[in-house]
């Protein structure tokens, strides 16, 4: 059997022979044949030769042909920050400062020659004649809400509080932008619309129901009108509102290493919907040995008692520098199950401690606010979390210190140990954890610092 | 055939466009013209306003001319002024157009075939110059995409606010030829100077669009008074950038024209009959609480509705 039709076979639900596998290689595709982030996401002939390196050297079942949630804001007037390691990031935000949202015309809603679409579009022919016929392609979008983020920065969280139709109406809008991109992506070959909304992660089930679940299902109502297959891609630790996820009805739901795969998919199961994930980007695919990876996929595998609903990937977008033999070894766990299983069967994993000291938080002059991210300038969910709490010290000035660390420096990856972070994004005030993956309004942060005042 | 010259008219809300063309009109009286206004709203305003010229004219309301979604308005009111016998066309865009695209979209339906480029003239106002720079995108497009510059309104400001204004287009558009004017006069002989080159500005240039421009059409009830009325107007004027149309009220013709929190209403004499009148057009940008505003006005004085 083709990879394509294995993977398509499990979107739908079939049994199949073997897991399948897709790497989120993005800006990763770049290093594989020497260009750096900005390079592959902004040349058409370099992005096609990475992606045809990825599909030789990871034997992948599907693959995305571009990751990069900033396409549609950029179209519609964001500022890009470039960066040589990653996506870029929104820098301005159109929308914001406003009291109430001023919803733009559906008028502006990108064509297919706004920004970098045509670029995009001509990757994903290429691709589609290339590689098309063996493997399943994923044209990836951004989600009405990152989208709407992107678009009004943090204002947006208060609105959902202060003006409930202003944002349904706004959603609207977004929702009508992602089902355009689906379009444009289906009618240029591909087979799965990615529809990727990490900051999903960081509102409640409550307001998932209130605001996204219209939007959603409409939205994956109109891939299946298109004849492609839906995945709703999602990062952070969105483990409470996979069920209302679930309910959206996507064909599949993709989720990172701050999710428990195993439960997760229980509620999966239980509504038939395909789940996706979660090799942990940091602490495994970048720091890891190939070891690392071959022994957390086949352990994953080996603990999910049934495997039905299941296609492995990374967490989210891979990193830049994720070593190439990391990712072949969990190219490996998948296509030779049995072998790499014998090969990692007595693999110890060497912990290497960094010695980390924490601050005496009884005894702090003035409130602490610390921000544990995956990283601001590429996780968008990470991007609006550090987004708050920079307000927060625009608000307050010197009256408050705030730091933000990265899990992709190996030092931080020990710091959250030591503190029990446990999900990323959050945010600590005075060494307690206020706020975990949830990002707070303006208005709720200045309430917890002056509480420690 | 011969060649049709042809002149493109930019400039941010308020620049003084209308009364520039009216000025430029005049200039050329002894050539045919044509003459090809847009406007961003949906009430054609700026045509009523030339009407009485006697120049051959056409319109395209409700949307930026170089818009994907006026493009095929643009080409075919294009396509047939060539066809007529002018020798010159004008084209004034609306003030949130972004010319960018214009010389790409004049060779791609081939009309450099027929046409004469004579350039793109960019029309700014002094007084409000900086403020719209650091708010409105479309304001340095405008001015990247044009090869005059002309800075109108000049009165209304003194000589160091003027060098400050060439110094910030110096930056944005260093090799423009800039002048400066008040209530929109000119001279020809500013655009002989040489022929511009019909370079693509746009061809590196990815597409975007400025989400923040908007624009509403509020109805005014009849029998409001002229006083009602100004104090509804005034109340959410300085959250717009542009405010303009034609109302009827104590049974006379008025001309509302205000540009930023510049309000300005005029008895309005023409032999023209105006039919649309009573629905003015206000337009919003970036951080403006336009929506917000007026319907705040609209419950405050309870004279009118919000139609858009």
């Amino acid at each position: 059997m083709l990879p394509k039709e294995l993977l398509l076979k499990a979107l739908n639900h079939e049994k199949v022979e073997r897991t399948p596998w897709v790497p989120f290689a993005g800006v990763h595709a770049g290093k594989l044949v020497g260009y750096d982030a900005t390079e592959v996401l902004q040349s058409a002939d370099k992005l096609y030769e990475a992606l045809i390196k990825v599909n030789e050297l990871y034997k992948p079942d599907g693959q995305p042909v571009i990751f990069d949630l900033q396409v549609e804001a950029e179209c519609l007037g964001c500022e890009l920050v470039w960066a040589k390691d990653g996506p870029p990031s929104v820098k301005t935000h159109p929308l914001e400062g406003t009291e109430e949202i001023q919803i733009p015309c559906k008028c502006t809603i990108p064509t297919k020659e706004s920004g970098r679409i045509p670029l995009i579009l001509d990757v994903m022919e290429r691709m589609k004649k290339s590689v098309g016929d063996t493997t399943a392609l994923y044209g990836l979008i951004c989600g009405p809400f990152t989208l709407a983020t992107h678009l009004r920065g943090n204002d947006i969280f208060m609105d959902m509080y202060d003006d409930e139709d202003m944002v349904k109406d706004f959603l609207d809008y977004c929702n009508a932008v992602a089902m355009q991109m689906a379009e444009y992506y289906v009618q240029a070959g591909m087979d799965v619309i990615a529809v990727v909304d990490p900051l999903i992660s960081q509102i409640s089930p409550n307001h998932f129901e209130e605001f996204m679940a219209k939007p959603f299902t409409q939205l994956f109502d109109k891939i299946r009108e298109l004849g492609a297959k839906s995945s709703f891609f999602v990062c952070g630790d969105a483990t409470r509102n996979i069920e209302v996820m679930c309910k959206s009805n996507p064909d599949s739901i993709s989720v990172d290493e701050n999710v428990n795969l195993l439960e997760a998919k229980k509620i999966t199961d239980k509504y038939n919907i395909v789940i996706g994930g979660n090799i942990p980007l940091t602490t495994i695919m970048l720091h890891g040995t190939q070891q690392d990876n071959m022994k957390y996929v086949i352990d994953l595998l080996d603990n999910m008692d049934n495997k039905d609903n299941f296609v492995l990937a990374p967490g989210c977008d891979m990193p830049y520098d994720c070593p190439i033999e990391n990712a072949i070894g969990v190219a490996q766990s998948v296509l030779e199950t049995e072998k790499v299983r014998e090969m990692v069967k007595n693999y110890i994993a060497v912990d290497d401690e960094i010695e980390i000291e924490l601050p005496d938080y009884e005894n702090l002059s003035k409130p602490f606010v610390e921000v544990f991210t995956l990283d601001s300038a590429t996780c968008a969910a990470c991007t609006y979390m550090f987004g708050a709490a920079q307000q927060a010290k625009d608000t307050f000035g010197d009256a408050i210190d705030m730091v933000e660390y990265k899990f992709t420096i190996k030092e931080n990856i020990a710091r959250c140990k030591k503190m029990g972070v446990k999900n990323l994004p959050s945010m600590y005030i005075n060494g307690k954890l206020k706020f975990s993956s949830i990002v707070p309004s303006k208005e709720e942060l200045e309430k917890a610092i002056k509480d420690v005042m | 055939m011969l060649k049709k010259d042809l002149y493109f008219i930019t400039g941010f809300l308020g620049a003084g466009k209308t009364t520039f063309m009216r000025n430029l009109i005049n200039q050329l009286k002894d050539k045919k013209l044509h003459v090809i206004i847009n406007e961003f709203g949906e009430v054609g305003v700026d045509g009523k306003l030339l009407s009485d010229l006697g120049v051959a004219l056409d319109e395209i309301n409700n949307g930026s001319i170089l818009c994907s979604c006026r493009m095929d308005q643009f080409v075919s009111v294009l396509s047939s002024a060539l066809k007529k016998d002018s020798e010159t066309i004008i084209i004034e865009a609306s003030g949130l157009t972004n010319p960018a695209n214009l010389v790409r979209t004049l060779n791609q339906f081939k009309f450099t075939d027929y046409i004469n480029y004579k350039g793109c003239i960019c029309l700014v106002d002094a007084k409000r110059f900086h403020k719209v720079v650091e708010t409105a995108v479309v304001v340095k497009k405008q001015l990247c995409a044009s090869d005059y510059i002309i800075i109108n309104k000049s009165d209304l400001v003194d000589e160091e606010k003027l060098n400050e204004i060439r110094r910030t287009i110096a930056i944005v558009k260093p090799d423009a030829v800039i002048t400066t004017t008040s209530f929109g006069q000119i001279k020809m002989d500013w655009f002989s100077a040489s022929m511009v080159e019909s370079k693509d500005e746009s061809i590196d240039a990815i597409q975007t669009v400025d989400i923040t421009l908007k624009k509403y059409l509020v109805k005014i009830n009849d029998n409001t008074s002229v006083d009602a009325f100004t104090k509804f107007v005034k109340m959410f004027l300085h959250e717009t950038h542009r405010v303009k149309g034609f109302i009827k009220l104590e049974n006379k013709i008025f001309y509302l024209d205000c540009v930023g929190t510049m309000f300005k209403l005029e008895e309005y004499y023409s032999g023209d009959i105006i039919n649309n009148f009573n629905k003015i057009v206000v337009l919003s940008g970036k951080g403006l609480d336009t929506r917000k505003a007026i319907m705040d006005a609209i419950n405050t004085y309870n004279n009118a509705e919000l139609l858009i």
